[in-house]
């Protein structure tokens, strides 16, 4: 079987390349950093395939799909975790590789290729990052695109690459296919292009090395062998870093998710971490200093990277190199910990962030359902307070409106027909919260003169007690009595029927406030149980249908009773 | 042998003989594999469980349940057969649409009671039509598949051509009188309905 194979691929060849792997300087921990960011990076790549069996970078899909993933799919928040998480882990390990590097001079040597493929690299990881941030097209994707885009459009020739990276003038379908398209094919090519640059860059020296420094430095054979040490530390430590990120996964359960993205609203995105000097930098830079931020201090940090493998010739200059790494490193550190500490220090960040937090929640608890076409924040219209609402604002809202700023043209409904409710109509009837913008004038109001304090409460109760449903009336029989004996003194039973279905000049009372009643009311204010033909109020019966009157009585009546209690589970029929 | 100073790490052999070394490498050996078996499951295990989860799991949701699709008295005895959209509620994946076309069904009513038929052919899933004239005169009335030419008697049972078994007949209910049809699909090509 080997023949075959072997006569058919140089397979001898590749085996000794393999087994000759050396190292110039024996197995060390710091020499990992390297094939862990290349792992980190296959992983990537292999985690990022099994998530594409899901997602669908479209305006209405992208978020639908993420949490589709997230929430619904076996094993897909595991594998977000594991993406998310990897991809901080991926930027750690490269800047230990970076910092690795420089401590130990390995830049120099001529070695100016491999440096600047790693830089290269390095600066694909950061793209890899906003492109995927974009992908999930909740509020943090949409706002960070926002704030990057306006960032570049300062720049010179800022428009046209916006447009490009957008796919258009603003975030669309095209910007989710584009940004796709680049985290998912161009952007994993480069890298495996640089790699492959960046390997062969570090051979073609360890293979000069060896020819100039012949068998005394290269005795140790065995010693030096990738596979019988380095190998081992490189594996330890792959598996360290996924213990890590499983860890970081099972303890955030996947990765985040905020609400659907949303064009007109206000939303306080922040970046990743690693992009949050970025950030604090540019609020110390605004307006006409804007460049420094945006241009001259990135910019200088770029070229001085850049430049390391040509400044580090000498020892001496190499400190210099190590100096300028060192500075770079702690004002990325200075401008981080600002940064989060001045979002620590801020009570009215923490309370937005807490309210976006929930909208997600919610968001995630509606998309169980399934999303409608149009996706993104139709997720919640799944809730069914959502249709009510609409239903209210559209048929009720003009005359009964719930803001307690607007004129009254119709009595308030908040707290209808509770006690206080009841008792203030009967002090002021003609007050603009009860029927005073209304025509219904006919009632006498009965102020303390003419009702005491404790004959109203009397009175009240008797009514409470006429069939209400979800209020009982007082247990005191005595008070109830009383309230009848007053309902016949005042007379309030020449208008006001009290037995059910007998019709008077003015709504029967039997029941008043409950679910049925409100329903009438709704469906027919001109029934002679109610208003009768003197009605100011429209009838919805032909508008609206039973289901829609029903649900509308129930908000009604939740004015007064409160929402009923949360049920546990978001899935319904 | 060389005193190389390696620094500190528990991978690199001492400079000790090769007879030392084998018992080390072998545990080497083996912990490294295991490390990296470890470290591929943490991404095959739930690798495979997203990629096999199809397979447990209706992703694209809406059959099997009863869809009211009208008046059941509007379908009179001996009339033709009237084709019926199924629409209801259709769940996709990550999706939900409230009136989604999830098939139809050919109704009539024979001998007092209705029958429904799926309208998709019992041999590769193509929309069944009623008979033409000249169809009809050529292989008797019923319906027809134009796909591949099968043909149907007007209780839906498979007269001619490729169709393995006769039309899929679908269960009915009436209430408060609305028809009401429980949509599925059946296994293609197969002599016996199964639902699939």
């Amino acid at each position: 079987m080997n023949s075959w194979l072997e006569e058919r691929l140089p397979i001898a060849w590749v085996g000794q390349t393999l087994r000759g792997m050396r190292l110039a300087e024996g197995a060390d921990w710091r020499h990992c950093l390297g094939m862990v960011a290349a792992f980190l990076f296959v992983q990537q790549c292999v985690v990022g395939t099994l998530l594409a069996l899901y997602y669908s970078p479209s305006a209405s899909d992208a978020w639908a799909s993420t949490a589709y993933i997230q929430d619904r799919v076996a094993g897909g928040w595991v594998l977000r975790g594991l993406h998310h998480h990897g991809m901080s882990a991926l930027v750690v390990v490269c800047g230990l590789h970076l910092v690795a590097i420089v401590t130990r001079r390995s830049y120099a040597g001529r070695r100016e290729i491999v440096w600047l493929s790693g830089l290269g690299m390095g600066g694909l990881v950061l793209a890899f990052s906003m492109t995927g941030y974009t992908l999930t097209f909740d509020q943090n994707a949409y706002w960070a695109t926002q704030v990057r885009t306006g960032i570049a459009a300062t720049l010179p020739g800022g428009d046209l690459v916006n447009r490009l990276l957008l796919g258009g003038g603003e975030f669309g379908n095209l910007t989710l296919t584009r940004q796709f398209v680049l985290h998912a094919f161009v952007l994993p090519g480069a890298v495996l292009g640089l790699l492959v640059v960046h390997v062969l860059g570090f051979w073609r020296r360890q293979q000069v090395a060896a020819q100039e420094f012949p068998p005394p430095q290269a005795l140790a054979v065995d010693e030096r062998s990738y596979w019988s040490g380095q190998c081992f530390i490189d594996v330890v430590a792959m598996f360290v870093v996924t213990v890590i990120l499983v860890y970081a996964t099972i303890q955030t359960h996947g990765a985040p998710l905020g609400a659907p993205a949303e064009a007109d609203s206000n939303f306080l995105a922040r970046p990743e971490w690693f992009f949050l000097f970025l950030f604090e930098l540019l609020h110390h830079f605004d307006g006409p200093t804007r460049f420094v931020g945006t241009v001259l201090i990135p910019g200088a940090t770029l070229c001085f990277l850049a430049s390391v493998p040509w400044l580090g010739r000498t020892r001496s200059r190499q400190r210099f190199v190590t100096l300028g790494c060192a500075l770079i490193l702690c004002g990325w550190a200075s401008l981080t910990v600002m940064a989060i500490v001045k979002d620590q220090r801020n009570p009215e960040l923490a309370e937005t962030i807490a309210a976006q937090e929930e909208a997600a929640r919610e968001a995630r608890r509606w998309a169980k359902m399934g999303v409608l076409p149009p996706g993104g924040p139709v997720v919640f219209h799944n809730d069914p307070t959502y249709r009510v609402r609409t239903l209210y604002s559209e048929h009720c809202a003009k005359c009964h409106s719930l803001d307690p700023e607007a004129e009254p043209e119709a009595p308030v409904l908040r707290d209808y027909a509770s006690r206080a409710w009841v008792a203030g109509l009967i002090r002021t009837p003609r007050a603009p919260q009860y029927y005073g913008a209304t025509k219904h004038s006919d009632m006498e109001p009965y102020p303390e003169s003419e009702l005491p304090a404790a004959d109203l409460e009397a009175l009240v109760e008797y009514l409470v007690s006429l069939g209400r449903t979800d209020i009982r009336p007082a247990s005191d029989g005595a008070l109830v009595a009383k309230g009848a004996a007053l309902f016949e003194e005042h007379s309030c039973d020449s208008c006001h029927e009290v037995e059910q279905h007998s019709s008077g000049d003015a709504p029967n009372l039997w029941g008043h406030g409950n679910l049925e009643w409100v329903e009438a009311m709704i469906r027919n204010p001109s029934d002679e149980l109610l208003f009768g033909e003197s009605a100011e109020m429209p009838s919805f019966a032909d508008d609206l249908d039973k289901a829609d009157i029903r649900r509308l009585a129930e908000f009604v009546v939740e004015l007064r009773t409160g929402p009923p209690a949360p049920e546990g589970d978001a899935t319904r029929p | 042998m060389t005193t190389e100073s390696n620094d500190s790490s528990d991978g690199a052999n001492s400079g000790a003989g090769s007879e030392a070394k084998a018992p080390r490498r072998l545990f080497l050996r083996a912990s490294g594999l295991a490390l990296c078996g470890g470290s591929c499951l943490a991404v095959l295990g739930p690798g495979l469980q997203l990629i096999a989860y199809p397979i447990g799991n209706e992703t694209v949701t809406g059959r099997g349940r009863y869809v009211a699709v009208g008046d059941a008295e509007q379908f009179n005895e001996g009339a033709l057969p009237v084709k019926v959209d199924i629409v209801t509620e259709r769940g996709d994946a990550w999706n939900r649409t409230e009136a989604a076309k999830i098939g139809s069904a050919w109704v009539m009513r024979r001998n007092g009671r209705i029958h429904a038929y799926s309208a998709a052919c019992p041999h590769l899933g193509c929309s069944v039509d009623l008979t033409s004239e000249a169809e009809a005169s050529a292989h008797g009335p019923g319906f027809i598949c134009r796909c591949h030419d099968s043909f149907f008697a007007g209780d839906g049972s498979a007269t001619q051509g490729p169709s393995p078994r006769g039309l899929d007949e679908l269960e009915v209910r009436e209430v408060e009188g609305e028809l009401e049809i429980r949509f599925e699909r059946f296994r293609y090509g197969t002599p016996e309905k199964t639902p699939v």
